[in-house]
């Protein structure tokens, strides 16, 4: 049969088919009003709640640091701080911060890329932009939260280690420990979000890379 | 602008259902397509600048919802098999000479990829390359080379199920 006649075939056994699916106007209306929001929606609410948090987390950090420690440059057990725990804690708030601005610019980046309605090529780039993204923001979260605890073990530790309470042995076994916990805990949470979010967004994931190459694979197979 | 919407959109939902036909498996997933495809198009309806042809600009957001859609990937569109609905139209087409050659177009078409799927959807609803291009984001060229790819994998198809 030669694609002349497919075509007919097709017009043919697609334009019945379709005849038999019609829904009036109150059926389509009912159908819009029924809806959930779809997966990509859900994704990019959760990216603006994710910046949201992350925000809240940064200025709450800000806070702590520059209205109570900052100021009189002293612990509240009436230590002073060191300045290498205040320019690494400096450090850190800037990384954060950075890294921040950089999630937002590339989320915009991405929002960008067309206005309205995109073609498959550029929809694909986006999606696969925005999930990706999503993932990023997860383990960036969880790197504030390690992040924050390091440098609270390592105040903690310091303020022990300046008040001489307990022997020095101690205090290596302690470090050791706390150190060993600290690798293992992040170890941890990066695999367990990692897998989560491979076993729910994977195969998806995939899926529309694997698309997107063979979109692409027509233009670079053939020049 | 709802009125407005529901009348075009009514007019033309031979393509979303198209679409969904040839998307999906079964019945309950043909209505989640649809009823996605349908709010995308009415989220996306205020930014139709009608630069382009009404149904263009449907077919662009029902195959990138369809392509993009989580359900349908997560079940592996490219191996679906014929829906119920599909094989019914084909048995009312037995007495017509063509039903065994549309069985075997649908066989085939099931197997193709879902850039495939949507390629050779726009070519048999006569939209040209210019359309297919704006459509896909690809250049004509490569639609063309696409399509000859595809069309060489259907008739391939068509032989080994005959």
């Amino acid at each position: 049969m030669e694609l002349k006649d497919l075509k007919k075939a097709w017009i043919r056994v697609s334009d019945e088919s379709s005849g038999k699916q019609q829904l009036n106007e109150e059926q389509i209306k009912a159908m819009l009003g029924t809806r959930t929001k779809s997966l990509l929606e859900k994704i990019e609410r959760n990216i603006r709640t994710g910046f949201v948090v992350i925000l809240v987390i940064i200025a709450a950090m800000l806070a702590v640091d520059y209205l109570t420690v900052a100021p009189s440059g002293m612990t509240s057990d009436g230590n002073k701080v060191p300045r290498w725990l205040f320019f690494l804690d400096l450090g850190l708030n800037l990384l954060i911060i950075s890294l921040f601005v950089t999630f937002l610019f590339h989320y915009w980046k991405i929002r960008q890329q067309c206005k309205g309605v995109c073609d498959l090529r550029h929809t694909l780039t986006k999606t696969i932009g925005i999930l990706t993204l999503y993932q990023r923001i997860f383990t960036f979260l969880l790197a504030i939260i390690l992040l924050i605890s390091a440098t609270g073990f390592a105040a903690g530790y310091y303020t022990s280690i300046n008040n001489h309470n307990t022997s020095e042995g101690f205090f290596l076994t302690d470090l050791l420990i706390g150190i060993l916990l600290l690798i293992l805990i992040s170890g941890l949470l990066f695999y367990l979000i990692r897998w989560v979010f491979r076993r729910v967004y994977g195969n998806y994931l995939r899926g529309l890379r694997d698309t997107f190459a063979e979109l692409n694979e027509v233009e670079e197979g053939d020049d | 602008m709802e009125k407005e919407f529901l009348d075009i959109v009514g007019a033309n939902q031979g393509i979303i259902h198209k679409v969904c036909n040839i998307y999906c498996d079964d019945e309950e997933d043909r209505n989640d397509l649809f009823q996605e495809i349908l709010a995308q198009l009415w989220k996306s309806y205020p930014s139709f600048r009608k630069e382009s042809k009404f149904t263009t600009w449907m077919y662009r957001v029902a195959l990138n919802t369809a392509i993009t859609s989580f359900k349908k990937i997560r079940r592996q569109p490219g191996f679906n098999r014929l829906s119920d609905q599909n094989l019914q139209i084909a048995d009312e087409m037995s007495s017509l000479e063509m039903d065994e050659n549309i069985a075997l177009l649908k066989q085939a078409v099931s197997k193709l990829s879902g850039i495939e799927k949507s390629i050779i959807l726009l070519f048999l609803e006569n939209k040209n390359y210019e359309e297919i291009a704006e459509i896909t984001g690809i250049t004509q060229n490569y639609v063309r080379v696409k399509m000859n790819r595809i069309k060489k994998k259907l008739k391939l198809l068509m032989t080994a199920e005959d």
